[in-house]
């Protein structure tokens, strides 16, 4: 089974993420504009390109201006043709590749582009994803002080205290990132690190420490997808968008089923799975959501790639390590890599793009043939899991 | 109306007479005033015998979005163009002012950026004193003597105002630019200062209004007159020559410029020339001045430029003007503001302001709409009896829309907890501990539960399970507008059990 009569990636590209201080919102997108259509194998006319989605999660509390699809058209040139602006908290990227993978298997488009770019190193660190406390929730009842680490590390206080993890599984989750980031040119945060460093980093939120979060970051990246029986005209060895799962949970942290688990990626998996035909099992490689170490570890559960309550096992098993069972996040990571928000989904299906395709440089994963991209906003209260494979 | 000149202007040292060893000069002139004038007429229906500084019959005012750096640019642009240079050349720009909108940040590098001079051009500021214009154009006349640039930019620019119903309250606003470098038709043959006095204009810092001693005469004649013959005394010209046509100087009033004219035989008229139009213009009035004599100059000239600031003293150049000196001034054509649109204009007075994008929520419909939020009023499930707090449209278990509202119990137990250490909010001082309570008396999967910030609770004894009771605080200020609402606060009496066991959740 697969997405209509088939929907096929045939590009992917991305800029270096990081602190940008040099590019602009538009310079970002225009980067990941060049970068994708240079991608493609047999090279591709950019007015083939019937229509784009746009995804950023923050662009109008940081720019103050409204970012609509003309955001995109203006800086590309793609005016007159339709642009739709996703946003969807941190999973606007992959819901924007869900939407345009839609449009493609409708029929109404052949070929489009996604395109995920976020600009929030334009504000002080503390002021970025801190100063967007509340605006996922309720203003009154989103709790006063409560920051984004805090959406996360509620988890990690209940599975340690009831003794599931112990916290140094979470610093095991920063070191491994860290380590398949060093791989990556494209990474923000290339440099290893310990488990001792990441203990011994400045608290956050208790018990997540900085090295537990991701960093603020400035980034873009853009795929090119295409009816599957189009894919060989411009393409050596597309990837087949197969699965397009997405789940929604409720806003506030009081109306959860509970905690250690999240509600919605696990819906949205099981969704993916029963449309891609395959269990976790399957799964060859995966790009998850670390924005915090603990949300990966949530993760392992919650799409089954170990059993409930196994997380920290399968962890410490080398199961989500290059070379291990499943590898996860072998870009980086947003630990790593970075997390410019509306561009992380479309650069988790880059970075699986590239995997299936065997072009990941030293952090390639052998033989992957399945790959998933797992994409989480706010609290868990959204999630969008895609699932690709070689064609 | 006779002035005696002090005996003491006769005071000459000739340790200070300054001529440039090489030719420079001023290449051409541009001023910029803007369209706006406040008719001291206008002044006088609401300070009864009020006058303006200079004798200005009105004043010019600056616009809503022009100040001395949007002046400075005018100007700027005026003399690049009526001469003929490209930025591109200029390696030096001063700017002259007492009212530049930062008190630290250069004004002068603003204006660089906004003409777009080369990078490696100086950006220098004089900044502080009414003799500033002339300063620079001292500085600039010995750096291109120097060889330490080939072609500067002197801007003055002011947009000044002084306290309410005094004297000089109503001052001008405008900018005034010359071009510096060698080979000039006006060349400047040389500099001098002569310091004097004590104040009677000042503004301290901090301050946005001009204050002075209110006494014109002594003014005059006690601070002025010794420090503007003083100056002029230092620039080895002779008064009497014939070829000396004009001697501007600034900012004066009437009696001082009268004295000045005398002292140096030349028209009264120029002496502060269109002062009566435009005001005072602090720093860019003894330039502004300087460029109407140079536009009226015959060739073969002679001159003076003198500006005096009473408890510093004067500066002075002398040029002599060789060939015609391109010499432009804009003028929108003239607008009266009313006195309130003059005090909008400064600030003083301000009308309502364009709404926030985030506007205090506390005011807003939403906070009507959720006006039983500060009650802690949830909503009890007529269908399956879960307890949904805050209200909500439908039931957190089960979706059913019947419910009835209930004030839940004001205890309960810790769910989950986290001690942040950066926060967002004041004023409480990191670190703030939040987490999810489950409200006594309540079982559910989704249901009977509350979000909170701790209060008053020792942090290291927040244990999921832990109890604690609901307390009535201070959520923070918007705007003014306080926001209340409930927090959580640990029960650490040995005498309380532990409530409700921890609901790990439907699975």
């Amino acid at each position: 089974m697969s997405i209509g009569d088939g929907v096929s990636v045939v590009g992917a590209g991305m800029v270096r993420f990081g602190e940008r201080f040099d590019a602009g919102y538009e310079d970002l997108a225009v980067g990941a504009w060049d970068e994708v259509v240079g991608s493609v194998d047999r090279g591709i006319d950019p007015d083939r390109i019937g229509a784009a989605w746009l995804s950023t999660a923050l662009g109008g509390l940081i720019r103050r201006e409204a970012v609509t699809g003309a955001s995109l058209a203006d800086p590309i040139g793609f005016h007159p043709r339709p642009v739709t602006r996703i946003e969807n908290a941190c999973a606007g990227g992959s819901d924007a590749v869900r939407n345009a993978a839609m449009a493609v298997a409708s029929g109404m488009y052949d070929v489009v582009l996604v395109l995920g770019v976020e600009k929030m190193r334009d504000l002080p660190t503390r002021a970025s994803l801190i100063a967007q406390r509340g605006t996922m929730s309720h203003l009154w009842w989103h709790p006063r002080g409560a920051t984004s680490p805090y959406l996360f590390a509620q988890h990690a206080t209940v599975m340690v205290e009831q003794g599931l993890i112990d916290r140094e599984d979470l610093a095991l989750i920063s070191v491994k990132n860290h380590d398949h980031g060093a791989l990556n040119p494209l990474a923000f945060m290339r440099k290893p690190v310990t488990v001792e460093q990441v203990l011994a980093s400045a608290p956050i939120c208790e018990p997540l420490s900085v090295l537990d979060c991701c960093p603020t970051t400035d980034g873009a990246a853009a795929v090119i997808l295409c009816r599957s029986d189009l894919a060989s005209s411009f393409s050596d060895a597309p990837v087949e968008l197969v699965a397009a799962g997405l789940a929604t949970d409720t806003m506030y942290s009081h109306t959860k089923p509970g905690f250690g688990f999240q509600a919605a990626p696990t819906k949205a998996a099981e969704d993916a799975y029963r449309m891609a035909g395959i269990g976790p099992e399957d799964v060859d490689v995966a790009e998850l959501h670390d924005c915090f170490t603990v949300a990966e570890l949530l993760a392992y559960e919650d799409l089954g790639f170990c059993g409930r309550g196994d997380g920290a096992k399968w962890l410490r098993s080398g199961g989500p390590a290059l070379g291990g069972e499943t590898p996860c996040n072998p870009s980086g990571g947003l630990l790593s890599k970075g997390h410019p928000i509306g561009a992380t989904g479309v650069a988790q299906l880059c970075e699986i793009y590239w995997q299936l395709r065997g072009e990941a440089g030293k952090r390639q994963v052998q033989d992957a043939h399945v790959g998933l991209t797992h994409n989480v906003g706010g609290n868990g209260q959204v999630c969008c899991v895609n699932i690709a494979r070689r064609a | 109306m006779a002035e005696q000149v002090p005996e003491h202007v006769s005071e000459h040292d000739p340790r200070g007479v300054r001529q440039p060893a090489v030719d420079v000069g001023v290449l051409a002139a541009a001023s910029y005033v803007p369209p706006g004038r406040l008719p001291i007429a206008e002044l006088r229906r609401h300070w009864p015998g009020v006058g303006a500084p200079g004798g200005a019959k009105r004043v010019a005012v600056p616009g809503f979005d022009e100040d001395v750096v949007t002046l400075a640019v005018e100007a700027a642009d005026a003399v690049l163009a009526v001469s003929g240079r490209a930025a591109d050349d200029v390696d030096a720009v001063y700017l002259a002012s007492c009212s530049a909108p930062y008190a630290e940040h250069s004004a002068a590098a603003e204006v660089a950026r906004a003409i777009d001079l080369p990078r490696h051009a100086a950006s220098i500021d004089a900044q502080g004193s009414v003799r500033g214009g002339v300063v620079a154009l001292t500085a600039a006349t010995e750096a291109v003597g120097a060889g330490r640039c080939r072609l500067a930019l002197v801007i003055a620019a002011e947009r000044r105002r002084g306290a309410p119903g005094t004297a000089v309250e109503a001052l001008g606003s405008g900018a005034v630019a010359l071009l510096v470098g060698a080979d000039a038709p006006a060349a400047i043959r040389a500099t001098g200062s002569w310091r004097t006095g004590v104040p009677t204009r000042w503004r301290a810092d901090g301050e946005t209004e001009l204050r002075h001693y209110d006494d014109a005469r002594y003014e005059s004649a006690g601070q002025v007159a010794p420090a503007v013959t003083g100056a002029l005394g230092q620039l080895a010209l002779d008064l009497t020559d014939d070829r000396v046509a004009f001697c501007v100087a600034g900012p004066l009033d009437v009696r001082a410029g009268g004295l000045v004219a005398r002292t140096a035989e030349v028209d009264h008229e120029l002496v502060c020339a269109e002062v009566a139009d435009v005001g005072d213009l602090g720093a860019a009035g003894p330039l502004l001045s300087l460029a109407t004599a140079l536009d009226r100059a015959a060739d073969g000239s002679l001159g003076a430029c003198v500006a005096v600031e009473p408890g510093a003293g004067a500066d002075a150049v002398a040029i002599e003007v060789r060939a015609a000196v391109p010499v432009v001034a804009r003028r929108p054509a003239a607008v009266d503001v009313d006195y309130v649109g003059y005090l909008q204009r400064f600030g003083v007075l301000e009308g309502p302001q364009a709404p926030e994008p985030i506007v205090p929520w506390a005011a807003t419909p939403g906070a009507a709409r959720d006006d039983e939020l500060g009650a802690l009023t949830g909503g009890r499930c007529a269908a399956c009896g879960a307890l949904s707090v805050p209200v909500r449209p439908r039931c957190i278990e089960c979706g059913s829309g019947d419910h009835t509202l209930e004030r839940p119990p004001r205890t309960g137990a810790v769910v989950t907890h986290n001690t942040q250490h950066v926060v967002a909010v004041d004023p409480e001082p990191a670190p703030v501990a939040v987490g999810v309570i489950r409200l006594e008396g309540d079982a559910g999967t989704r249901g009977g539960q509350v979000s909170a910030m701790f209060c008053d609770s020792p942090l290291d004894q927040l244990r999921v399970g832990a109890p604690v009771e609901l307390v009535y605080r201070r959520l923070g200020c918007d705007a003014g507008l306080v926001k209340y609402g409930w927090k959580a606060r640990l029960v650490t009496g040995s005498d309380l059990a532990p409530t409700a066991p921890v609901d790990g959740g439907d699975r």
